[in-house]
């Protein structure tokens, strides 16, 4: 049979964002794969460098419409350590809660995603209609659904009064119950499992090889938490367990995630419970003195990494990103080699593409 | 067979519960919209407060607000609606609480330059 | 992980340099080593303590010098950092050893200038085809 080398972007129904793949094929069987990320390259780092450190924060936020707090949450954290600032501990709660809601709100759309690629449209419908209650109180707490602008130099810009917070935490009960209700219903909905199982398997050596992060290294038995290993913000006084698979397919991925959104509920339970008194920020010089640091948290698709030097002004001298997707794309060649043409959307969805993250 | 019937109950209380819920559209521009108290929605500053010292636009992240400034008492602040994220940075780095950001949409204009529009004037030629 | 044991072994690998650990904010601790010494360290690393997890490699301009700095992550975080001249920067891919850096390299290699020795299709990560100007990141380019 004739190798067809299909174009998959870098518009394209199946993706969400520019992303160009070449798929050479053969018959229906995939052999080789090459990838073209940068259509949404905006060059942030080099504008990072031409505003001030307060400007900064908002210049990173929109990294990622997904993933924007955890990009504010590290930059500041990392500015915040030059500057030899203690954020206040009801500041440090109040950005955890954040980080965590996120992390549902990004895991329910990856599910709908997921659900929508594979062509079982009602989990797509029904994930995104509960997300809402997510984007919801994020909308309360800070003024926007995806620009929240909530993490300042110092602390953080919104707050929650006792009302507030049982309010949250009803809207949190409804949707414990619809998630495991999505849970319930891929254990036993065979097609589902059909499609997923088997599909784009990693072993853990592979993800050591390529130094993959985030759930997909962890549905491979890949065991890094930087939440645990590393606590930030709140989490240290936090009690939550670290969901890992051993299968390393899309079905070992779905669960992880899944699972991992539950027990984020649970932490925003705790976060909300505990919520302690006291001031949102701390005053925060404009002039940064010179040094660097090195600031690592976990986003929802893993450990985002940012390295911040500055030279004495109120510029950052270099800021650099490093998003968690940028390492799972390395790893696409090797999911896409030998699977069907029916599976690539699936493969595409199971990595939990940001593009926007990875290019910058 | 029986297994598929019964992945199917699953589904049917969501299905009833959406039969009988209204729909979520809003029925903006046809019917007013209530903005809800913490929407960041129009830059409006308050020109007795204001002291033209900068902050504002110095901390705008989309260069919005622009200070032509040539005394105490004699500047032009200006605020760019087309370049304006509604990020309340300006807000928050005002010292002298001139800036709020309420909740009112900023309606869209066919001409670029109705977009702009000088906030405060201060030009008293006296000393 | 043994931080102490790192460095002793470090120490080992190459006698003819001071190599010592400077203890760094959020608990990152920083090792300077010689451009043509970074395979070799990288090489000790995996061998000796299976530290092999690259978070990534940052590359500036710092004005004198292009610097690059390999972040490693084995429960506490560990920087490698390297300094090379401005004229035709190169120094040896780590592909080799840790494919995943690939990706890393690539865009180093666009963003700075600075070449990959060994490195089989360095094509640009991020920048189109059609990018004819100084790597962005240098500080001589004056176009904002």
């Amino acid at each position: 049979m004739t190798k067809i080398t299909i174009p998959i972007g870098p518009q394209h129904p199946a993706l969400k964002e520019p992303l160009s793949f070449l798929l050479t094929v053969e018959g229906e069987q995939i052999l080789d794969s090459a990838l073209r990320i940068g259509y949404v390259h905006r060059g942030l780092e080099r504008i990072c460098q031409n505003r001030n450190y307060v400007q900064n924060v908002h210049v990173v936020e929109r990294v990622c419409g997904i993933c924007s707090h955890i990009h504010t949450t590290t930059y500041c954290q990392g500015v915040e350590a030059l500057l030899g600032l203690q954020v206040p501990p009801r500041a440090l709660y109040l950005r955890t809660l954040l980080c965590e809601l996120e992390r549902i709100h990004s895991h329910l759309l990856w599910l709908g995603v997921l659900a929508e690629y594979i062509g079982f449209t009602t989990i797509f419908m029904y994930a995104w209609r509960d997300r809402e209650i997510v984007l919801d109180i994020m909308e309360e707490l800070s003024g926007g659904r995806v620009a929240h602008a909530a993490n300042v130099i110092g602390g953080v810009s919104i707050d929650a009064d006792e009302a507030h917070v049982a309010s949250i935490l009803d809207r949190l009960d409804v949707l414990e119950r619809q998630i495991k209700l999505f849970l319930d219903l891929i254990r036993r909905e065979r097609s589902f499992q059909a499609r997923t199982r088997g599909v784009g398997h990693l072993s853990a050596e592979q993800i050591r090889r390529y130094c993959v992060v985030g759930p997909a290294a962890r549905a491979s038995g890949v065991d890094v938490d930087l939440r645990r290993d590393a606590p930030y913000a709140a989490y240290k006084w936090l009690n939550f367990q670290v969901i890992t698979a051993e299968e390393g397919d899309v079905w070992a991925r779905t669960m992880v995630r899944v699972l991992e959104t539950i027990e984020s509920l649970h932490m925003c339970r705790q976060l909300l419970t505990e919520l302690p008194a006291g001031p949102l920020t701390v005053r925060a010089p404009r002039r940064v003195p010179p040094g660097e640091v090195v600031s690592r948290t976990e986003a929802p698709r893993g450990e985002l990494i940012y390295y911040i030097r500055s030279d004495g002004s109120d510029r950052p001298a270099r800021v650099k990103i490093r998003t968690p997707t940028l390492t799972t794309l390395i790893t696409l060649h090797d999911q896409l080699a030998g699977v069907h043409t029916a599976d690539v959307p699936v493969v595409l969805a199971g990595v939990d593409l940001c593009i926007a993250c990875a290019d910058r | 067979m029986l297994s598929r019937l019964r992945s199917l109950l699953y589904l049917l209380p969501q299905f009833w519960r959406m039969l009988f819920t209204r729909p979520v559209t809003v029925r903006y521009p046809f019917a007013p919209l209530k903005l809800p108290s913490y929407f960041r929605g129009k830059v409006t500053i308050d020109p007795e407060l204001c002291r033209g010292c900068g902050m504002c636009a110095r901390d705008c992240p989309a260069f919005a607000l622009e200070l032509e400034r040539e005394s105490r008492d004699n500047f032009r602040l200006i605020h760019y609606h087309d370049r304006c994220a509604y990020c309340g940075q300006c807000e928050a780095s005002c010292n002298f609480g001139a800036i709020k950001l309420v909740n009112e949409f900023v309606p869209a204009a066919p001409q670029r330059d109705t977009l702009s529009r000088v906030m405060v004037r201060r030009d008293n030629e006296e000393a | 992980m043994h931080w102490e044991a790192i460095l002793q072994a470090l120490r080992e690998t190459f006698p003819a340099e001071t190599i010592e650990a400077q203890a760094g904010l959020i608990d990152e601790t920083f090792i300077a080593l010689p451009p043509d010494g970074i395979h070799l360290a990288v090489q000790v690393l995996i061998e000796r303590f299976d530290l092999r997890h690259l978070s990534t490699i940052t590359s500036q301009d710092t004005g004198g010098e292009i610097e690059l700095l390999y972040h490693f992550w084995g429960g506490r975080g560990l920087t490698l950092r390297t300094s090379l001249p401005r004229e035709k920067p190169h120094i040896a891919t780590l592909t080799d050893l840790i494919p995943g850096a690939a990706f890393y390299e690539r865009e180093v290699s666009e963003m700075l200038g600075v070449t990959f020795d060994g490195f089989p299709d360095p094509y640009p990560l991020l920048l189109p085809d059609d990018w004819d100007g100084q790597p962005p990141l240098r500080q001589e380019e004056s176009n904002d």
